[in-house]
């Protein structure tokens, strides 16, 4: 996902904890992590850059709305795509030491026609640890 | 006890467990090898990864139950821009070897191999060469 430099933000703004892992296939896929105030937010993995980064995109998301999502009454697209707060963030991640390398903030109308997260990608519930 | 060792509290979670009897899994390989460096967690291929450093699962090495879902795993992972490896082992998991827990939907198999188990010990039945064309 190629994303314009006039999203960038010059500083960080979320400093993440990953609590809960829904998806993971040799690596991270999906996962609920938590800023400092215990907030919540999902984080999918949409793909690996050069350099040896994890490009994720991380919206915040409510205990309701996240047990909505592991019932599969919602899928992970659209949780994204009706993000609660109209916030959709896109970090860069280290791979090999986890930390945050770049953020952006993706003007909702810019992420409703550039969403990388499959229609028909689902959780698999019965995988949850 | 287990590979990896120390875990985090309550790893394996409790829905993993021991085999009753041998299975078939498939893992996909680095190489054409079956060694130590075939069967690395995300763990150990990150330890200084503070991000996983606490979730079970990433001291878990994936595995499959079918070649379908290991293809299907290889080619998400593909999407993504990450080889995973070049070959798939076709590999008998015998009940001494760890604790596995299976999620049916995709196939996929998380492994917590136990300290005694020797990896180029472990049964193969076959090893696939992957055509990425395929």
């Amino acid at each position: 996902m190629k994303i314009p430099d006039t999203y960038k933000l010059n500083f960080h703004p979320l400093e993440l904890e990953v609590v809960e892992v829904l998806d993971f296939q040799n690596f991270p896929v999906l996962t609920v992590e938590k800023n400092s105030t215990g907030f919540k937010y999902l984080s999918y993995l949409v793909q690996f850059t050069p350099g040896g980064h994890e490009q994720r995109l991380i919206t915040p998301l409510t205990d309701a709305r996240l047990d909505e999502l592991k019932a599969g009454n919602i899928s992970v697209r659209s949780v994204f795509e009706t993000s609660e707060l109209g916030q959709v963030f896109c970090l860069l991640f280290d791979e090999a030491s986890g930390e945050t390398k770049e953020s952006w903030l993706l003007p909702f109308d810019y992420f409703q026609k550039n969403n990388p997260v499959p229609e028909n990608y689902q959780i698999h519930t019965a995988a949850l640890s | 006890m287990f590979k990896g060792a120390p875990l985090p509290n309550n790893c394996p979670p409790p829905e993993a467990s021991e085999p009753e009897s041998s299975l078939t899994l498939f893992r996909i390989l680095l190489s054409g090898e079956i060694n130590d460096l075939a069967f690395q967690s995300y763990r150990q291929l990150f330890p200084e990864n503070k991000r996983y450093g606490n979730l079970c699962i990433a001291y878990a090495v994936s595995m499959f139950t079918t070649l379908e879902f290991t293809f299907e795993a290889y080619r998400a992972a593909l999407q993504r821009n990450k080889i995973l490896g070049s070959h798939i082992a076709r590999l008998v998991i015998q009940p001494g070897y760890g604790k596995f827990e299976l999620n049916p939907v995709n196939g996929h198999c998380s492994c917590w191999f136990y300290d005694s188990c020797l990896f180029h010990e472990i049964e193969c039945l076959q090893i696939i060469p992957i055509d990425e064309n395929s």
